[in-house]
């Protein structure tokens, strides 16, 4: 699951009216090189709920010097926008879970991919 | 691109098409290619068009690509029902046929030059020596690619292959009339040094498909051998049933007569990046085609499956993100391989999720595209038509307004839906189930609003999938009273919903 996956997901659990964002507990995390596209990240940003953003960042010790608040005029900063790269698309969290922030109900996360089935009661 | 400075002479191609894909296959060739006299008929596309012949043949939306021979209005408005009859008319004075040979081996020759593992070029006799040369050509191929710092560089990859092919630079032009080939522009391929170029050798097998009257007379095989005497006997062409340097495709009915060369030996619609097919990719990419993606769009399919839509609009669309979701882990991993082996991993990521409660925010996604289980998956038909207003229901909820929703469904399937969707009044009959019986007991006079009042239907197709046909149903989002901003619909709005101005 990649933080780009993860700033929008949210949880749906019965009942639940503040399901986002959720928190992230991850015991595998892996790091690899993915092809730097300015655009893509740059189009991808206005649907970001950055500070979410930040904090799965931060809670992984992933954050380095990606800025705590979005920087304007990001599409000609390629500075800015490499570091909102590696931290959208370059970071996965492989095995873990993650935790509904009302209900702590977690959500599993095995080979990249997380479940976010709900049982009978919860739906 | 080595060679993109090329300027070919105009060809007269067809692609067969689906049913029901023709109008997708129409536009595609005239947006991609340029294409002009554009015509069709029923399963058929024809065109003509001077773009690159790697270009055409990375049409989506056909199944197969010829090199149009010659097209007749039908052969017994005019010939007698005999033998000599058909081949006077089909032969004329040869020069469609020359000519025709002339282009094919052009584009053979540019094939060649463009190496791609899995797609071979047509020439069946000599496939397995055109795959040692691509294997040793390709030692970047994929899936050596992909350890955990692994570059994933799609583009580049087919453009070092090209490359990499060996090339005898000598340039070598046919023999006879050039008109439809660029002479300095063929350069001969390493591997057909020993092939005697004069049209007089070609060797050949007609392959024939008739219906209607002419059907009733010839059978296919007599067809074949009546038009392959007259052509080697016309021509000089050699007769070679195993393993022909061509095939002529004839089709001819009551309505129409067309011959064709078959440019490529597996169908467009085997597609070199899927590993695992579900849904036929060309209908995938119909569907994805319909679905209004634009760079920076979010696309969801809720009932994902091994990938197959979201695979196809990947690679059709730049600078998009994909989630797709499924209920089913078996599935989740195949298509989770078929990301990696397309590389797709940084643009499609993948959720175990149900599309009853996709746990995503309220109008937070700017494309839903579906390809609905036809009742199969669900237990029974009954049970997927008490789901789908649900399904529904989630994708209308987390579409922003303006976007679009795209499903592929059964005929029983979307014509619940349309139901579901009309306001009608209903004195015994609500939203009926497959075999039209009404559901609930109310009796109500009164008019049942649409159940999903802010999706506003914009067109439905109707394709085949083979045994079976199946609508693709398309609607946008519309604001509405209930669908306001911040109304009830979008409880768990963290941005707000963009209306898309454009």
């Amino acid at each position: 699951m990649k933080l780009l996956t993860h700033n929008m997901l949210t949880s749906h659990v019965k009942g639940v009216t503040k399901g986002y964002p959720l928190l992230i507990k991850a015991t595998e995390v892996k790091v690899s090189e993915v092809e730097f596209n300015p655009n893509f990240v740059s189009r991808m940003i206005p649907k970001l709920e950055w500070s979410a953003l930040v904090q799965a960042a931060d809670g992984l010790g992933h954050l380095q010097d990606l800025p705590a608040e979005l920087v304007t005029d990001y599409e000609k900063n390629e500075e800015f926008l490499r570091k909102v790269h590696r931290v959208l698309l370059e970071v996965e969290v492989l095995e873990g879970c993650l935790q509904c922030p009302e209900s702590g109900r977690e959500f599993p996360i095995s080979r990249g991919v997380p479940n976010m089935l709900l049982n009978e009661d919860e739906a | 691109m080595n060679d993109s400075n090329c300027q070919c002479a105009a060809l007269q191609f067809y692609c067969t098409a689906g049913n029901g894909m023709e109008p997708f296959l129409i536009q595609e060739v005239k947006t991609k290619l340029a294409a002009k006299d554009v015509d069709h008929i029923p399963g058929k596309v024809f065109f003509t068009t001077s773009s690159e012949i790697k270009q055409v043949r990375e049409l989506k939306s056909a199944e197969r690509l010829f090199l149009l021979l010659k097209r007749h209005s039908p052969l017994l408005a005019h010939t007698p029902k005999t033998p000599s009859g058909i081949q006077s008319r089909l032969m004329g004075d040869g020069s469609d046929w020359t000519r025709a040979v002339l282009s094919w081996r052009s584009l053979q020759r540019d094939l060649m030059m463009r190496s791609d593992c899995t797609l071979s070029v047509a020439l069946p006799g000599r496939k397995r020596k055109m795959e040692e040369e691509e294997e040793k050509d390709s030692g970047v191929e994929g899936s050596t690619f992909n350890g955990p710092y692994g570059t994933q560089k799609l583009g580049l990859e087919g453009k070092r292959r090209e490359f990499g092919l060996s090339k005898d630079t000598s340039s070598t032009e046919d023999s006879g009339s050039v008109s439809c080939v660029s002479g300095d522009k063929v350069e001969e391929d390493s591997i057909e040094g020993s092939r005697d170029r004069k049209t007089s050798t070609v060797s050949f097998r007609v392959s024939c498909r008739c219906s209607g009257a002419l059907s009733r007379r010839f059978s296919p095989q007599d067809l074949s051998r009546i038009i392959g005497t007259a052509v080697s006997r016309q021509l000089g062409w050699r007769v070679d049933l195993r393993k022909p340097d061509l095939e002529v495709n004839v089709y001819m009915s009551d309505d129409h007569c067309v011959l064709g060369i078959p440019l490529l030996r597996l169908p467009l619609a085997n597609r070199s990046y899927m590993k695992t097919t579900g849904l036929r990719s060309t209908i995938a990419w119909a569907m994805a085609s319909l679905s209004d993606i634009k760079p920076g769009s979010c696309v969801i399919d809720p009932m994902c499956g091994v990938g197959t839509i979201l695979l196809e609009a990947a690679h059709e669309y730049q600078d998009v993100f994909f989630l797709g979701l499924d209920i089913d882990e078996s599935q989740l991993v195949k298509a989770s391989q078929n990301v990696e082996f397309a590389k797709f991993g940084d643009r499609v990521q993948l959720l175990q999720a149900s599309s009853k409660e996709i746990p995503l925010p309220s109008c937070s996604v700017d494309v839903v595209v579906c390809d609905v289980p036809f009742g199969k998956k669900f237990g029974t038909k009954t049970d997927m038509a008490a789901s789908l207003p649900v399904i529904v229901r989630e994708m209308e909820r987390v579409l922003r307004v303006g976007g679009t929703l795209v499903l592929l469904l059964s005929p029983q399937l979307s014509c619940l839906l349309k139901k579901s969707m009309t306001p009608r009044p209903v004195p015994s009959h609500t939203q009926g189930e497959g075999t039209g019986v009404g559901l609930g007991g109310d009796v109500d006079p009164s008019l049942t609003p649409s159940l999903f009042p802010s999706l506003q239907p914009l067109s439905y197709h109707r394709v085949s999938l083979g045994a079976i046909d199946a609508l693709i149903h398309k609607y946008v989002k519309i604001l509405t009273a209930t669908t306001t901003l911040s109304g009830p619909d979008c409880i768990h709005t963290l941005n707000p919903c963009i209306v898309d101005p454009e």
